[in-house]
């Protein structure tokens, strides 16, 4: 018995819990996973399909308007509920409504101070009451039969936020579930069971009609969610865009969801929301609020991805003008209406407003004129309609030029419409017809318009690119006081003029100018217009005005706004002054000598000119000069910038380091500065035969660390110094070492140092032995130890010129012998023509045995491996190339064989190294 | 007998407003009737005349224009100014086209303002052109010295000149015109100044006593009560004063006044029937009766029903 006892307990307990779970911790948890995809689809597998809002949702099923009455004398406050096709007042009940009245089914739910009051739509008998204390209503929707209503604290701010969604019984307002949490909520929407609660702006959550579950949930990523509302075809929510429930939805991005932005541009005092913000309660009383909106009725979709739109029209109401737009934003037309616009819905057919005196009226869809109109004679506070599908008969007649309404709208005197007014001329002025340059002028000049508008006006005008002849037109009229006329507006016409380049013009602004009637604010946009599109024609009328005025008392003053000494003030231009400066500058452009000598006598020390003028005008030379400056300073930058580039450019194309061939080549070009070092020498050391050059090359083409073999002090101190002031090529690598090798010895003698078989075998007699190569080799250098010393080769002769070959020349008489590889003939070719001289060097060096060539070489050299190797080159190179070429056998001088001269690779020195050195290098790092 | 009212017995208000027809008196009876004779007449220009407190040199000739002007181009103030007050005293008409080019070259106020009045002093039509330049200055007392300058010539094309100044937005440059306009005896540009008179420019009623007809005088009358009175009596004033206009007309006028009646009036009258003639004609002087009577009607008068008496002139009183 206790036992079951303590059952029943038990279960009780979890049935309690369960309970208040559901009620309290079954929504709105931080917990719930938003935005998934599976939650959403089971929603919209139950909402209703999309129909046409083509009937009112009320129980009466007749279009209906509830209003909350504003009395102005003191007497109390109704609301009063009409059938507006019928023209017939239902009920009234005295009631001071703090929220609009809304038609949900058969009951009228209204807020006052502190509760929630319903009444029968069809008597207006109250149906049930609800103490409503510490908060805010905010709104309320329908599904079936029970209505749902949120309340929030703290909606527009404040430390306490407090929200709730209660469900309640529509006829008897029994509280059927609620929740109550730390955050707001907006008027919530409800359809097909579900109801769509916006929360903290971001978020929608979809409850479980019945239970007030938590189902689903929306949570926008990159917008705001400001209001949702139910419409037959479907939930719609957003902020300034327009977003359907669809299966794209649970994206919680704008992107990825079905969603349209209404592109109405920029409106006055654009509304922040394109629909009512659902988190502020519609006011009962009279209120600016909802005065400035945008109204449109959503049509059916053919598709999950696009919103369409009734009528394809938006509606911006601004108090008393309606403005109506194409889909694209295109203005179709403007209406002024004799009131406020309390309420409006719009239909397929048109917009139906009701005025803040109790005038209803349709307004046609494509003309704006009136289809329909009705007067409830009662003033209205606001006003709930449901009048869906409301079509009287009636025409509006055919639509009147947009041009025609603008005008009227700019026109109507209403100045708390100013920003309205302001933006009917922007759109005006966005017309094509030439005629609105003149309305423009026109209104520009009534009498009471607002400066704002004025300044609207000289804004369009400045916009406009057609109707100059109007302009034009009015610049020919001129003050007089006899005949009572007005100077033209100049101020605006002047800035338009120039904006469209109008250069007929200047004629008629000269005169402008000249006219002491004309206004001295003007002067600065007149002279500036001049010289702009006058240029040159216009310096004649320039100077006369700068010369008249330039001491006038009147022109005296500031040329620019400059702050004061004193406190900090800006002491303002004066704009004859200021004129007066702008015409120096355009004759300082456009005036040619001429001008610059009337601006230099006025620019002088005692000139006869009001000081800031002086100093505007010298100022003028000064920023010439200035200028100049700048720009020379710019274009040496700019050649600096190209020489770094350039530099820089050339110092990525340096070698890495200089091959042997180019430390030849340098020594070749120096051979004049050593030549006293080694011919001394050489009368020192009668046996000298080579002189050995060691030393470290920096990147820069500096030699240090030069020593010299033999070591010798003359000669090492004699060579180390000239060769430490040679300027070698440049390289990348930071440092290297090089040598140089100087062959001293030549003569007939010399080609017995050559003992390599190549070289011996253009001697070798026909049908020799094998070992012929042997016993001459022993011969020559038994010749070569008992050589006498000899003069240097340059004791009787100059030395060589220069290589002068180039590359091209080099490769192209570099043939290749037969037989060798391809590959090594291509890089025979290319040392050649990359190095003359030392590509031919190291191709002598290494490829002396070149027939004729290698003859010719060391027939004319004089100087070991050099002659060879230049003989080499030239050979291979090709007899006849450069035919008697004075270098390379010339340069043989003593050369005394007949080889040396019969060898035609003599001449080939043109494109070789010169006979007289040779050298290698050694990398050093 | 002698009128004598003690002013001190009479409101303030009566005292100002008689001050003031004091004043428009004086001013009419400064100026010489007989618009005709205004035309051409060469007027001595006091500020364009050289330091009559220095040392006196020789007379400057012809002959020194050239040296003379060539101090127009001076830097110095002192000495261009001291250069047109010489130019002046040689008042002869090459000096004009120096001082045109002078002004033309935009000089400060006080050196513009003198060659203007130089040139007003040498009166000569070749001045037109320049001065025409400078009708349309930006600075009105610039204007005003230009038409003051353009009144002083005598040429054909100046009264249209002055018409156009009547259009001016400078009040005072629309008054000096009206007056010039009166001055120099342009009877063409009587309507002209009627539509001026129309528009507010008072001094046009001046002229208009100078320079209308006899068909002018009902037309003027229809201003009475729509302007001041002071400046209706300063037209008329002018009227009365003149030969040309018929008795019956000037008869008309008194009586006008007489039906307006008033202090101002009165003094007007009383003003007025001091300059007639008086001597043994003036008892069948029609105008002098009908002044005398007129004030005698006037309430409050000396020798109104109120028992005071009328200073008739007649009997050497003054």
């Amino acid at each position: 018995m206790n036992a079951l006892k303590t059952k029943g307990a038990l279960a009780a307990l979890a049935l309690a819990l369960g309970a208040c779970g559901s009620q309290y911790r079954s929504a709105f948890s931080h917990h719930f996973l938003d935005n998934q995809e599976l939650d959403l689809a089971a929603v919209l597998e139950r909402l209703p399909e999309p129909a046409h809002d083509d009937r009112p949702q009320n129980a009466l099923g007749a279009p209906i308007a509830v209003a909350a009455t504003h009395v102005e004398d003191g007497g109390a406050r109704q609301v009063v509920a009409w059938r507006l096709d019928r023209g017939e007042r239902l009920w009234a009940v005295e009631v001071d409504a703090a929220t609009q009245p809304e038609i949900l089914g058969d009951v009228v739910f209204l807020s006052t101070r502190e509760q929630l009051q319903a009444y029968d739509l069809a008597s207006g008998r109250p149906l049930w009451q609800y103490r409503l204390p510490d908060l805010a209503y905010v709104g309320a929707t329908r599904n079936g039969d029970t209505i749902f209503w949120s309340a929030t604290v703290g909606a527009l701010g404040g430390a306490r936020r407090v929200g709730h969604i209660v469900a309640v019984d529509a006829r008897s307002g029994a509280e059927r579930w609620r929740h109550e949490v730390q955050g707001v909520f907006g008027q919530p929407a409800a359809s097909g069971g579900y109801v769509f609660v916006p929360w903290e702006r971001q978020n929608i959550a979809i409850l479980d009609a019945a239970t007030g579950d938590e189902l689903a949930r929306l949570r926008s990523t990159d917008d705001v969610v400001a209001w949702a509302f139910d419409h037959p075809t479907g939930i719609y929510y957003g902020g300034r865009s327009i977003y359907r429930l669809t299966h794209r939805s649970h994206s919680g991005t704008r992107a990825e969801s079905t969603h349209v932005r209404p592109a109405l541009g920029e409106l006055p005092r654009q509304p922040e929301s394109i629909w009512p913000d659902g988190y502020v309660p519609r006011p009962g009383a009279r209120s600016a609020r909802g005065r400035i909106r945008v109204y449109f009725n959503p049509a059916p979709a053919p598709d999950a991805d696009s919103i369409h739109v009734e009528g394809d029209t938006y509606y911006f109401v601004y108090f008393r003008y309606v403005f109506a737009y194409s889909l694209d934003g295109v203005l179709r037309w403007a209406r002024i209406l004799e009131q406020d616009v309390a309420n409006a819905e719009a239909m397929p057919h048109g917009l139906l407003t009701v005025g803040e005196q109790g005038r209803a009226v349709l307004l046609d869809r494509d003309s704006g004129n009136d289809r329909w109109t009705w007067d409830a004679g009662v003033a209205i506070a606001s006003v709930g309609i449901d009048a869906s599908g409301f079509d009287p008969a009636g025409d509006g007649g055919p639509a009147r030029p947009l041009r025609q309404l603008l005008n009227e709208v700019v026109l109507d005197p209403d100045n708390r419409l100013v920003a309205a007014r302001g933006y009917a001329i922007a759109r005006l002025a966005e017309l094509e017809e030439p005629e609105i340059t003149r309305d423009l002028l026109d209104l520009y000049q009534q009498r009471a318009m607002p400066g704002a508008l004025r300044e609207a006006i000289r804004q369009a005008l400045r916009t406009r690119r057609s109707g100059q002849p109007y302009l034009v037109e009015a610049l020919a009229r001129r003050y007089d006081f006899l005949q009572e006329t007005e100077s033209p507006p100049l101020e605006a016409i002047v800035p338009a003029l120039l904006a469209m380049r109008h250069t007929e013009s200047v004629p008629q602004l000269v005169n402008h100018l000249m006219n002491h009637e004309t206004p001295a604010e003007v002067l600065p946009d007149l002279v500036d217009a001049i010289v702009q599109l006058g240029g040159a024609d216009a310096v004649p009328a320039l100077r006369r005005f700068l010369v008249l005025y330039r001491q006038d008392s009147l022109f005296a003053g500031p040329t620019e706004d400059r702050a004061s000494s004193e406190g900090g003030q800006v002491e303002r231009a004066n704009p004859g002054a200021r004129a007066l400066a702008l015409a120096a500058r355009g004759i300082f452009e456009h005036g040619g000598p001429a001008g610059r000598e009337l601006l230099a006598s006025l620019s002088a020390e005692r000139a006869p000119v009001h000081p800031p003028l002086r100093e505007h005008i010298a100022g003028l030379y000064e920023a010439e000069q200035a200028a100049a400056e700048r720009a020379e300073r710019e274009e040496e930058a700019a050649r600096q910038a190209a020489l770094a580039a350039a530099s820089a450019q050339a110092e990525a194309a340096l070698p890495p380091r200089l091959s042997q061939e180019q430390v030849n080549a340098t020594f070749h070009e120096n051979a004049d500065q050593l030549r006293e070092c080694i011919a001394d020498e050489l009368e020192r050391n009668e046996r000298l035969a080579q002189v050995r050059v060691v030393f470290i090359l920096e990147n820069d083409g500096r030699a240090s660390e030069v020593t010299v073999a033999p070591r010798s002090d003359e000669l090492s101190r004699c060579l180390g110094e000239r060769v430490a002031q040679i300027q070698f090529p440049r390289f990348r690598q930071r440092r290297m070492r090089a040598t140089f090798v100087v062959s001293v010895r030549g003569g007939a003698d010399a080609e017995a140092t050559d003992t390599t078989q190549p070289a011996l075998a253009s001697r070798a007699p026909e049908g020799a032995p094998w070992f012929w190569y042997e016993q001459e080799r022993a011969r020559l250098r038994g010749v070569a130890d008992q050589v006498p010393a000899v003069a240097a080769w340059w004791a009787e002769r100059q030395p060589p010129a220069a290589a002068t070959a180039t590359a091209g020349s080099a490769v192209d008489t570099v043939e290749c012998p037969p037989g060798m590889p391809e590959q090594v003939c291509r890089q025979r070719q290319a040392a050649a023509a990359s190095g003359g001289a030392g590509g031919t060097a190291s191709a002598g060096t290494s490829g002396g045995p070149a027939g004729a060539g290698t003859a010719g070489g060391a027939g004319g050299g004089t100087s070991g491996t050099a002659t060879a190797s230049a003989g080499g080159t030239a050979g291979t190179a090709g007899s006849g190339t450069s035919g008697s070429g004075t270098s390379g056998s010339g340069t043989s001088g003593s050369g005394t064989s007949g080889s040396g001269t019969s060898g035609s690779g003599t001449s080939g020195s043109s494109g070789g190294t010169p006979w007289w050195a040779t050298a290698s290098s050694d990398e050093d790092e | 007998m002698i009128v004598s009212h003690p002013t001190s017995h009479r409101p303030r208000a009566a005292r100002v407003v008689l001050a003031l027809v004091a004043a428009l008196a004086l001013l009419a009876g400064l100026a010489p009737s007989g618009a005709a004779a205004q035309r051409g007449r060469r007027r001595p220009t006091p500020a364009a005349t050289p330091d009559a407190e220095g040392p006196t040199g020789p007379q400057p000739t012809v002959r020194d224009i050239d040296t003379i002007a060539a101090r127009l181009s001076s830097t110095n103030g002192d000495e261009v100014r001291e250069a047109i007050d010489l130019l002046s005293v040689i008042d002869h008409p090459s000096v004009v086209p120096h001082l045109a080019t002078l002004l033309r070259s935009g000089r400060s106020d006080e050196v513009t303002d003198r060659a203007l009045q130089a040139l007003r002093g040498l009166a000569h039509p070749s001045a037109i052109e320049v001065l025409g330049e400078f009708a349309h200055h930006r600075r009105p007392r610039a204007r005003r010295l230009a038409y003051q300058a353009l009144a002083a010539v005598s040429d054909r094309r100046v009264p249209a000149l002055l018409e156009q100044g009547l259009s001016d937005s400078d009040r005072s440059v629309r008054a000096q015109c009206a007056r010039s306009l009166g001055e120099i005896g342009a009877t063409g540009s009587v309507e002209t100044l009627f539509v001026a008179f129309d528009r507010g420019i008072v001094e046009a009623a001046i002229s208009i006593g100078k320079l209308g007809n006899r068909a002018s005088i009902p037309r003027f009358h229809e201003y009475l009560g729509r302007v001041p009175l002071s400046v209706m009596l300063s037209g008329y004033a002018e009227l009365v004063r003149r030969n040309d206009i018929p008795d019956d007309a000037k008869i008309e006028i008194i009586g006008r006044l007489g039906e307006i009646s008033g202090d101002m009036v009165r003094v007007f009258l009383q003003r007025y029937l001091d300059t007639l003639p008086t001597g043994r004609t003036a008892e069948r002087d029609r105008v002098r009766l009908a002044v005398i009577e007129t004030l005698r009607r006037i309430p409050g008068h000396a020798g109104s029903a109120r028992g005071t008496t009328v200073s008739t002139g007649a009997e050497g009183t003054r």
